[in-house]
């Protein structure tokens, strides 16, 4: 009996973005350190990440992503630091982008 | 025009509200004003605006062109400025039939301490553009490298471009200003110890003194016949080429020829335009040095010492009106092995200045291969 396989949705994908958060965390001084929440803030009026730091985050993630569910995505398309609707505001709004991602490409 | 200065290596601790919208050209005051707090060379209003205004790029796209963008804070002032400058480009090769292609050169990129995250949102807008074939980056100091790798931009892949060749003419004055740079003590001093090891490397490379070359001369201007080059040197390449038609010419170095920053060498066969070469004043003022880069060459003839009589003639000139170094950027292929040869001098630069990305896939393909570049510092805004 053949199975279709599960679609990563938002659950599986936030614990990547977690993962990038930590390799991020490395490089930052202990007392800078982000936490691991849906709320995270990556960009915006209290993001503490210069965009170096996002630059990296993103190449990171990008490559996580490709590493765990085998799809290429591209997280810098449709208006990703906007704002209002950006999926790069914080970490629960990109994951939810990132699960919307793969959906469309499976 | 001067390296994107978003050097960040501080985190941020916080940001007011900022907002990017496009750039209009009565922003001109903010904008110099933000490019002097960062120490970067601030042009004359109307040069700066000729960057768009007489370019004969956006002279056709103005009405859909945006000539940049700022961010903003919600008072109203400008805490960030990336520029967007249009320029078109040749390319043809066997899988490619030749076509004009529209690049965006982002240049003068500076954004306030504070607003750093913030660049991210520049960088958004600029790779957002739909209505380019290529956005391309010839002064991405290490922080842009990195923006521009995370909006899946690359590196121009040709060996080479992280190194500049050059030769010195003023050994003391040379040394004086590399030892400043570096903030040697008692420069002065140490000056002529250096001065006399350069003075014995350069004579172990050899020298192009005493040999005799092909004719070259000194023009003034772009005349008619860069036009019937630029058409020949379309027909022959199967590189990607910036235009280089009599009036994009003029437009670019028209700075450069009024300040008298320019030598332009020609070699002629017949009356007609064969060769040329461009070297630019690009002095470093901050630590007193004077610079002459080649900035362009083309050649229709495979004759390398064409471009040794092009380095010969500067040389001279150069040493004859004390400057301390002639310097090279860029090229590829036999152009820049017969340079690698030539040039006595290396360094190795911070990073790789050049990006660039493709927005169709077939453009992707073709330019993922190095014989595709023959990049120099007239792509971009590095000599503009």
């Amino acid at each position: 009996m053949n199975s279709t396989p599960k679609l990563p949705g938002y659950e599986d994908v936030l614990p990547v973005v977690y993962k990038a958060l930590d390799e991020l965390n490395q490089q930052r001084p202990r007392n800078q350190r982000l936490t691991a929440s849906p709320d995270c803030v990556l960009f915006g009026e209290s993001s503490s990440l210069n965009s170096l730091e996002l630059s990296n985050f993103i190449v990171l993630i990008e490559q996580l992503v490709n590493e765990q569910f085998g799809t290429e995505i591209d997280l810098t398309e449709n208006d990703p630091f906007s704002p209002e609707s950006g999926h790069m505001r914080t970490a629960a709004t990109l994951a939810a982008h990132i699960s919307n991602l793969l959906r469309e490409q499976a | 025009m001067p390296a994107s200065t978003i050097e960040i290596d501080q985190p941020v601790t916080s940001a007011a509200a900022v907002s990017v919208r496009t750039a209009r050209f009565a922003d001109y005051g903010a904008i110099a004003a933000l490019m002097q707090r960062h120490g970067m060379e601030v042009y004359s209003r109307e040069d700066w605006e000729h960057l768009w205004r007489g370019n004969p790029v956006y002279e056709k796209r103005a009405d859909d062109w945006p000539i940049g963008w700022v961010l903003e804070t919600a008072d109203g002032r400008v805490v960030g400025f990336s520029g967007n400058i249009p320029v078109e480009c040749w390319y043809a090769s066997a899988e490619f039939s030749g076509r004009m292609l529209t690049a965006a050169v982002t240049s003068a990129w500076v954004v306030d301490t504070d607003y750093r995250s913030h660049s991210m949102l520049l960088a958004s807008k600029y790779f957002a553009q739909k209505n380019v074939d290529l956005l391309l980056n010839t002064t991405a100091i290490h922080v842009a490298g990195q923006i521009f790798r995370a909006f899946h931009a690359k590196p121009i892949p040709v060996e080479g471009l992280e190194t500049a060749l050059f030769w010195v003419l003023d050994y003391r004055g040379f040394a004086l200003s590399t030892l400043a740079r570096k903030n040697v003590p008692l420069a002065g001093m140490a000056s002529y110890p250096a001065a006399a090891a350069l003075a014995v490397a350069a004579k172990l490379k050899g020298s192009t003194a005493g040999r005799s070359f092909p004719a070259v001369k000194a023009i003034e201007n772009f005349d008619e016949r860069f036009d019937d080059l630029w058409q020949q040197l379309q027909q022959q390449s199967s590189t990607l080429l910036s235009v280089r038609d009599r009036e994009t010419l003029q437009w670019h170095f028209r700075r450069s020829t009024q300040s008298g920053g320019l030598w332009i060498y020609a070699h002629e066969s017949d009356g007609r335009l064969t060769a040329y070469a461009i070297f630019q004043r690009q002095d470093k003022a901050d630590v007193g040095l004077t610079r002459m880069r080649l900035v362009d060459f083309q050649s229709l003839d495979a004759n390398p010492q064409i471009l040794d009589a092009m380095i010969a003639v500067a040389l001279k000139r150069a040493k004859a009106e004390g400057i301390q170094m002639l310097e090279v950027l860029g090229f590829s292929g036999a152009v820049r092995s017969r340079l690698e040869k030539l040039a006595p001098f290396r360094r190795q630069l911070p990073s790789q200045l050049y990006f660039y990305k493709a927005v169709s896939k077939e453009l992707k393909t073709q330019l993922a291969n190095p014989r595709a570049w023959q990049p120099s510092s007239y792509d971009g805004d590095s000599s503009l």
